[in-house]
């Protein structure tokens, strides 16, 4: 999978695509990692699904992980951009009711202020 | 014309590496696109074949990167497909009397793992393991998986 890290002033914007799964579920998490570092953090991580063509649960289990770090360190997390069958893999477990997931952007960036 | 898909049983040996993961999803998702099943239904079925592997390539043999399980896709019952995943060698992973976590807790808690098992229950119908030897077969099926080539047989 490919993950590019933009850093923007009050957002770090990841763009992932390829296939997530057991393979590269750990160059996600680093890149998760370093957007959470301290000195460097935003308050609003969003990450770009659009390029993401598979998902299996070690990917999941990233996001979900990432977000209990986004918690205690004050920032948002969204994901959007998601085609509708990854969208329905996080629907399958409840995880969509835990993690922001919205279609645009603009969106995501919307309801992570906002929760 | 339509190419012939290939006669099953069909069987794919992978070695337990998770880079090879990719080898067991296209194995699935091809032999059942020339089956004629509907795209989504092989997504399901690869996914929830692919968490298992996960699971046998992580937990059951993490240091064996040389040993090989067998992913082999069986006509039946019906029009259907039965699924199973082989290991020679299992130290008595009993999937089937694995108690499934409520993921939405999992969730709360923060935990990186756990999902995948729930989503092979809650993708298949039909889920058993039977003890072969020193090892094990795990076998799986979907009812809405279903080809319009294979005979509708018992």
């Amino acid at each position: 999978m490919e993950v590019h890290t933009e850093w923007e002033p009050d957002t770090c914007l990841l763009r992932i695509g390829g296939d997530l799964d057991a393979s590269s579920s750990l160059v996600l998490d680093r890149a998760l990692e370093q957007a959470l570092a301290p000195g460097q953090r935003r308050p609003l991580v969003l990450v770009d699904c659009s390029g993401l063509q598979y998902i299996s649960s070690p990917g999941i289990g990233v996001f979900i992980a990432r977000l209990g770090d986004c918690e205690k360190a004050g920032t948002k997390l969204a994901l959007f951009g998601m085609s509708e069958k990854i969208q329905r893999v996080f629907a399958i477990l409840g995880l969509d009711q835990l993690i922001v997931i919205r279609s645009t952007r603009h969106e995501a960036r919307a309801a992570a202020l906002a929760a | 014309m339509k190419p012939v898909p290939p006669p099953l049983p069909l069987s794919l040996w992978v070695a337990c590496q998770k880079s090879h993961l990719k080898n067991v999803r296209q194995f699935v998702e091809q032999t059942l696109a020339a089956y004629q099943v509907h795209p989504d239904e092989v997504m399901w079925v690869t996914l929830a074949i692919d968490e298992l592997c996960t699971n046998l390539i992580t937990h059951a043999h993490p240091h064996q990167p040389e040993h090989q399980v067998e992913v082999r896709i069986l006509a039946g019952p019906g029009q259907g497909f039965t699924f199973e995943v082989h290991d020679p060698q299992a130290d008595g992973f009993a999937l089937a009397d694995y108690q499934v976590p409520d993921p939405h807790l999992l969730g709360q808690q923060k935990r990186a793992g756990g999902y995948g098992l729930v989503l092979i229950h809650r993708l298949m119908d039909h889920l058993e393991v039977e003890r072969q030897g020193a090892g094990m077969v795990c076998r799986l099926r979907r009812t809405a998986v279903v080809s319009p080539i294979l005979a509708n047989k018992p």
